[in-house]
C-alpha cells in the first residue's frame, strides 16, 4: 500500500465518521489551547474535576440525544431534575421513608412524569416544544408548593457516598454517568428499538408507512428520559448534598447545548451517545478552562458563548465540506 | 366589435419546444376566440402543460410564435403576461386558507388610505366582486379555510380579474368540486364568457370539457392532433383523438416472464385474500365493494381525485375512521392504523417515495424496516440487531430486484428514482404479506426501471403467494399488471373491466 493509499483511506474513514470527528477536533483543540493557556489546566487534579462535574450533566445528555434523536425536544428536565431531588429529600425527612424504599419510588414517579410528557406528545398531538414548556412550568410549581421556598439539608447516605466518593482518582459519579452512557449507547447502536429511534427522527413518515408504531417509540422515549432523569436528580442531590428551588436550573441550557455540540442533529435522526460524550467534555472543558484562565468573570459568559458558536460553525463547517468530498 | 369576433383575442402559431432531445410541442397552432372557452385534452405528456406554461409567460424560451390582438408579444414572466391580461388559476389553488376571503382576494394589492389598510373598503368590495358571481351570502371575514373548495376557486378567479386579466387560464378546475359544485362553476363560466373574457380549459374530465367549452384542441405526443367544435362531439371520439394507435393497446397477455393475466373464471378459482363490503370514507370514495384473491391483481384505476388512491389508504390504516367493513380470508377486521394493517398481513408502497424512505440512512436499514424484528430469533436475543444477517438478507433482495448499488450499506438517498422504488417495493418481500398495496409503482422512474418493475411484479404474481392492489393513473401500468380493473369516478366504482374487455380507449372513457 503506499502512502497515497493510506491517505486515501485515512480520509474515507474521517469522512465516514465526520458527524463524531468534526466535535472531536474542536474538543481537541480547546483542550490543546487551554493546556498552554491555563497553567493547572492539565493537572490530574483539575482532569478529576472536570469528569466529576460533568458526570450530571452526561447522565441527562444521554436522555436529551434520544429525544432529539426522535426529532422531538423537551424543556422540563432540568426543572423535573429538581422536583426529583426535592421529592428525594422530602420522603427522607418529613417521610422518614428508608434509602431503598425512596430510589424505586423515585424512579417510577419519574418514569410517570416521562410518561406525561410522552403521552401528550403522541396522543395528544401537542408539539414537544410546548408540551414540555407546560410540564416544565408545572414541575416548578410543584417544587416551590412542597418546598415553600425552604431547602434541604437531608440526603441519602448511599448517594451521597455515590455523588462524592473516588476510586484512585476518578470519581465514583463519573464512573456511574460512563456506565449509563454505555447503556444508552448500546441501546441505540445494537437493539430494535434504537434502530426504530434512529429512523423515526430521519423520516417518521416513513416509519409510520413502515407500520413502526411512531407513538410508542414516542413515548417510550420520554419515559426513559423521565427516568435518566429521576436518577440525575437524585445522584445530584448526593453531590450537592442539598436542594431546593431552582437548584438545576442552569443544566436546561447546558443539557441542550452540549448535545447539539456534540453533532446531534435538533431535528432527529443523526448523531449519538459519543457524540453528546463528547459534547458534554466540550462544554465543561470550555468552562473550566476559562475558569483557570485568570481573566475578568464579567466576560466569562460572553467568552463561553463565543466560542460555543465558533464551535458549532466549526463542526457545519466540517461536515459540509465532507459531504461535498 | 365584429372585428373582434372574427380575429382571435390570443393566437399561436407554429409552437415547438425541446427539452435536451425530447420533444414537447412540435408545431402547435392555437386560435382563442374572445367570450369563448377552449378546451385543451391529451394524455400526461402529451404537451398540455408546456403549452400553458408558454401562454402564462412561466416558459420563455420556445420557437414559434404568439400574438395578442394581433400583435406578437413574447411574455418574458408570468407577471409580465399578467400585466398583458392573461391569468392562470391552478389546479393547486394559489390562495391562504388562514387568511380571510377578504384578504385573499386583496392579497398584495390592499386598498390604502393614508398608509393605513381601510378593512371596511376591502370588505365591502370582496363582497360585492364575490356576489357578481353568485356567493352573496359568504362571510368575507371568515379565513378561507371555513369556505368550500369552489368558494377559494372563485377569490382566485375574482383575484386575477382584479389584475386585468381577459384570458383566463384554468387547470383541472373540476377535480377538487363537488356534483353541485361543477353546477356553481359552470354558471361561473357563463359570466365569465358573458363579461368577453376568454378561457383556456385543461381537463382529463372529458365529460366536463365537452359541457363547457366551445372548440376543443386534442394534443398527442406533443403534437396538435385536431380542433373540432365541441357541438356535436360525444366522448367516445374524443378519446378516439386522444389515444390515437394506443386507443386499442393491449397488454401481452404472455411474454418473456411467462406471466398471464387471468380471465375473470381463472381469477374465480384462486384463494380469497381481502373482501371489502360498503367501504366509505367520507369525502375520498364511498360504496366500494370488491374481492381480491391471493395471486391475482386488482388494478384501481382514475383520475386524480376521484378517490382510487385512498382505497389503498384506507386499507392500509391511514383512515381509521372508515365505515363499511374489511375482511382478510373471510375474517372481519378493523384496520385502525398501519401498525394493524402490518399484523394482519398488509404491506403497503406508498407513491411518494420521500415519503417511504429515510434518505440518510443506508439500503439494509430502509429494507429491513417494516419487519426488523422477524430478522432474529430467540427470546432476549430478538431485540438486539444483528448487521451481517440484516445485510445479506437484504443483499438478497438487492440481487433480486436488480438495485443499482455498491452495496448495502449506501445511504438510501444515493440511489436513482427508480432504484428507490425497488427498495420500497424489496422491504415487503423477506417476509411476504398476504396482500400488498402499490401505490403507483412506475411514478417518475426511467423507461427501463419501469419495464423491470412491472416483469418483476408479474413474477411475483405468479408465486400466487400474495394478492396485490395496484393503483396507479397510468393506464399503461395498471393495464399490464391488474388480472381486473376497478374504475373510479368521483369516489365511486364505475366500472370493472377484465379480459378482452380492457383497452385503453375504454378505461379513459370510462374515468373522465
Amino acid at each position: 500500500m503506499t502512502h497515497k493509499d493510506t491517505y486515501r483511506v485515512f480520509r474515507e474513514w474521517i469522512n465516514r465518521h465526520i458527524r463524531v470527528m468534526a466535535p472531536f477536533i474542536t474538543l481537541i483543540l480547546l483542550v490543546i489551547f487551554f493546556s498552554i493557556t491555563a497553567g493547572r489546566f492539565a493537572s490530574i487534579q483539575n482532569v478529576t474535576n472536570i469528569l466529576g462535574n460533568s458526570a450530571l450533566l452526561l447522565i441527562l445528555c444521554c436522555g436529551i440525544t434520544m429525544v432529539l434523536l426522535i426529532g422531538e425536544i423537551d424543556l422540563s428536565f432540568a426543572a423535573l431534575m429538581t422536583l426529583v431531588s426535592i421529592l428525594t429529600a422530602h420522603f427522607l425527612t418529613i417521610f422518614g421513608l428508608s434509602t431503598w424504599t425512596i430510589i424505586p419510588m423515585v424512579l417510577i414517579l419519574g418514569a410517570l412524569f416521562g410518561l406525561l410528557n410522552g403521552a401528550s406528545v403522541a396522543y395528544v398531538n401537542i408539539p414537544s416544544f410546548a408540551v414540555t414548556l407546560a410540564t416544565m412550568t408545572i414541575f416548578v410549581g410543584v417544587v416551590v408548593f412542597i418546598t415553600e421556598g425552604k431547602p434541604y439539608y437531608d440526603v441519602p447516605g448511599i448517594l451521597y457516598y455515590i455523588g462524592n466518593a473516588y476510586i484512585g482518582k476518578i470519581p465514583v459519579l463519573f464512573i456511574v454517568a460512563l456506565s449509563i452512557a454505555v447503556i444508552f449507547y448500546f441501546l441505540l447502536r445494537y437493539t430494535i428499538f434504537g434502530r426504530y429511534v434512529y429512523m423515526v427522527g430521519g423520516n417518521k413518515e416513513a416509519a409510520r408507512l413502515a407500520g413502526v408504531s411512531v407513538k410508542h417509540i414516542q413515548i417510550w422515549v420520554f419515559v426513559i428520559m423521565g427516568v435518566t432523569v429521576a436518577i440525575a436528580g437524585m445522584l445530584g442531590l448526593g453531590r450537592l448534598g442539598s436542594t431546593q428551588c431552582g437548584t438545576f436550573d442552569t443544566l436546561l441550557i447546558a443539557g441542550i447545548a452540549a448535545v447539539v455540540i456534540g453533532g446531534t442533529s435538533l431535528f432527529g435522526g443523526e448523531g449519538g451517545i459519543v457524540n453528546t460524550i463528547i459534547g458534554v467534555f466540550i462544554w465543561y472543558v470550555l468552562r473550566n478552562g476559562l475558569d483557570l484562565m485568570d481573566m475578568n468573570i464579567y466576560i466569562k459568559e460572553m467568552l463561553t458563548g463565543i466560542i460555543l458558536l465558533l464551535a458549532l460553525i466549526f463542526n457545519l463547517y466540517i461536515q459540509k465540506r465532507s459531504a461535498e468530498a | 366589435m365584429k372585428n373582434d369576433s372574427i380575429n382571435p383575442i390570443l393566437q399561436m402559431k407554429g409552437i415547438s419546444k425541446h427539452y435536451g432531445g425530447v420533444k414537447a410541442l412540435s408545431n402547435v397552432d392555437l386560435d382563442l376566440h374572445r367570450g369563448s372557452i377552449h378546451g385543451i385534452v391529451g394524455e400526461n405528456g402529451a404537451g398540455k402543460s408546456t403549452l400553458v406554461k408558454i401562454i402564462s409567460g412561466a416558459l420563455i424560451d420556445y420557437e414559434g410564435g404568439v400574438f395578442l390582438n394581433g400583435e406578437r408579444v413574447r411574455f418574458s414572466s408570468p407577471r409580465n403576461a399578467q400585466k398583458k391580461g392573461v391569468g392562470i388559476v391552478y389546479q393547486e389553488l394559489s390562495v391562504i386558507n388562514c387568511l380571510t376571503v377578504a384578504e385573499n382576494v386583496f392579497l398584495g394589492v390592499q386598498p390604502v388610505k393614508g398608509g393605513i389598510i381601510s378593512w371596511n373598503k376591502m370588505k365591502e368590495d370582496a363582497q360585492n366582486s364575490l356576489a357578481e358571481f353568485g356567493f352573496s351570502h359568504v362571510d368575507v371575514q371568515k379565513p378561507l379555510s371555513h369556505h368550500r373548495f369552489s368558494i377559494k376557486q372563485t377569490v382566485e378567479i375574482v383575484k386575477v380579474l382584479r389584475l386585468g386579466a381577459q384570458i383566463i387560464i384554468m387547470d383541472e378546475p373540476t377535480s377538487g368540486l363537488s356534483r353541485d359544485e361543477i353546477i356553481t362553476l359552470s354558471q361561473i363560466l357563463e359570466k365569465l364568457k358573458a363579461d368577453g373574457k376568454s378561457i383556456i380549459y385543461i381537463s382529463h374530465h372529458l365529460d366536463e370539457v365537452l359541457q363547457f367549452c366551445d372548440t376543443i384542441t386534442i394534443l398527442r405526443d406533443g403534437k396538435k392532433v385536431d380542433t373540432i367544435s365541441a357541438e356535436g362531439c360525444n366522448k367516445r371520439t374524443l378519446v378516439e383523438k386522444i389515444l390515437g394507435e394506443k386507443g386499442v393497446y393491449l397488454p401481452s397477455r404472455e411474454d418473456n416472464f411467462s406471466v398471464l393475466l387471468r380471465t375473470k373464471e381463472e381469477v374465480g378459482k384462486l384463494n380469497a385474500c381481502l373482501r371489502t363490503e360498503r367501504l366509505t370514507v367520507s369525502d375520498e370514495f364511498e360504496d366500494v365493494n370488491f374481492e381480491v384473491h391471493s395471486g391475482e391483481a386488482l388494478g384501481l384505476y382514475g383520475l386524480v381525485g376521484s378517490g382510487y388512491s385512498s382505497v389503498g389508504e384506507c386499507l392500509y390504516g391511514l383512515f381509521p375512521e372508515y365505515n363499511g367493513s374489511i375482511h382478510i380470508e373471510n375474517k372481519q377486521v378493523n384496520i385502525d392504523s398501519p401498525v394493524t394493517a402490518k399484523k394482519i398481513g398488509i404491506g403497503y408502497v406508498p407513491e411518494d417515495r420521500i415519503m417511504a424512505l429515510v434518505f440518510p440512512e443506508p439500503i439494509y436499514k430502509n429494507i429491513t424496516l417494516p419487519y426488523l424484528s422477524k430478522f432474529f430469533k430467540g427470546f432476549f436475543l430478538k431485540f438486539i440487531l444483528r448487521k451481517k444477517e440484516e445485510i445479506s438478507a437484504s443483499q438478497k433482495q438487492i440481487d433480486r430486484m436488480k438495485i443499482k448499488t455498491p452495496n448495502a450499506l449506501m445511504p438510501v438517498g444515493s440511489l436513482s428514482g427508480g432504484n428507490m422504488q425497488k427498495v420500497s417495493l424489496g422491504r415487503w418481500l423477506t417476509f411476504q404479506p398476504k396482500l400488498l398495496i402499490l401505490s403507483e409503482p412506475t411514478r417518475g422512474v426511467d423507461v427501463g426501471a419501469k419495464v423491470e418493475i412491472i416483469s418483476f411484479i408479474r413474477e411475483l404474481k405468479k408465486e400466487a403467494v400474495m394478492g396485490f392492489i395496484i393503483i396507479s393513473t397510468e393506464p399503461e401500468t395498471i393495464m399490464e399488471l391488474s388480472d381486473r380493473i376497478m374504475i373510479f369516478s368521483r369516489g365511486k366504482i364505475k366500472a370493472e373491466l377484465s379480459g378482452e374487455s380492457v383497452s385503453m380507449s375504454r378505461l379513459m372513457e370510462i374515468a373522465s
